[in-house]
């Protein structure tokens, strides 16, 4: 599970700083708690099940942007289009992290999660879960399995 | 001699991201098209001269290998160079675009990795393009 959490953190952080140019800040600050946005992605493989990530406070517009190269306001499409591709790379990379290059694995298009509720039209098994703090909010992210706990992690 | 290129990916930001890199690596760029699935590259590759396709793999109605491996079924575009660029990390899935004749980027890209692919993909092709501008470190990002 330690391995399974930090190879989450580590997916999520270089994701972030390589497409979005963020990265974390250290602070006692107390965390924002306003739902900002949500996405989601399934996977099935070897494991099946999805990864979720929310951001916190006024995060999205930042980091899209930085994807972009641009201050411009973006619409809110472009807006969901971003995270979605966010959650898409993080969820790739904490597959291989985990399971090695031998699997092979099989993703949905991401989706948007309803922000007034914050929770995934599916539940399953919660394996890990990290908080990652930045200048304008924070992003959780959550990896689920629908199998049983994942031994090997 | 200049280059027109296609970046096949469903994301619109990530064809944004892609085409931005493109736009600052000093690589002599015409025009980048986009599409949005294989599909829709395919309309692309029957209408215009496209010297370079940069293409995602996880995509709706026919994904990045189906694409691919039109490509060299195909006379006219077989010699097509590609990249692929993918948050794949299987073996099996990578050496799948190796043997149909593709480079392979993973997301999340540094700019200079993606334009190094671009480079060694068309190096052979377009030998007599200079990329004295272009390059790991050259580009202003």
């Amino acid at each position: 599970m330690e391995n399974l959490t930090s190879a989450l953190r580590e997916a999520a952080e270089q994701t972030f700083d390589t497409l979005c140019f963020m990265l974390p800040e250290e602070t006692d600050e107390r965390l924002a708690e306003e739902l900002e946005a949500a996405a989601w992605v399934q996977f099935t493989g070897p494991v099946n099940g999805h990864l979720a990530l929310w951001l916190h406070g006024s995060l999205q517009a930042t980091l899209v942007g930085n994807m972009l190269g641009t201050e411009e306001a973006l619409p809110a499409e472009d807006l969901d289009d971003g995270l979605k591709e966010i959650v898409n790379v993080i969820c790739g990379n904490v597959l291989t992290a985990i399971l090695g290059t031998d699997a092979v694995f099989d993703m949905t298009p991401p989706e948007m999660i309803d922000p007034t509720s914050g929770s995934m039209p599916q539940t399953g098994s919660q394996q890990a879960r990290v908080k990652i703090r930045y200048p304008d909010g924070w992003a959780e992210v959550a990896f689920y399995t629908l199998a049983p706990a994942m031994e090997s992690c | 001699m200049a280059l027109n290129v296609l970046v096949v990916d469903d994301s619109r930001i990530m064809r944004g991201m892609v085409k931005r890199v493109l736009d600052l690596s000093g690589l002599p760029i015409t025009q980048v098209c986009e599409a949005g699935s294989g599909v829709e590259a395919l309309t692309v590759l029957a209408d215009t001269v496209i010297n370079l396709a940069l293409v995602d793999i996880n995509m709706p109605h026919m994904n990045g290998v189906q694409l691919l491996s039109r490509i060299r079924a195909d006379e006219r575009i077989k010699e097509l160079p590609v990249v692929v660029v993918s948050t794949e990390g299987s073996e099996e899935r990578i050496r799948e675009v190796a043997g149909l004749g593709a480079a392979f980027v993973r997301k999340p890209f540094s700019p200079e990795t993606l334009v190094d692919a671009v480079i060694d993909a068309i190096g052979g092709s377009y030998g007599e393009l200079d990329f004295s501008a272009a390059g790991g470190g050259g580009a202003d990002f």
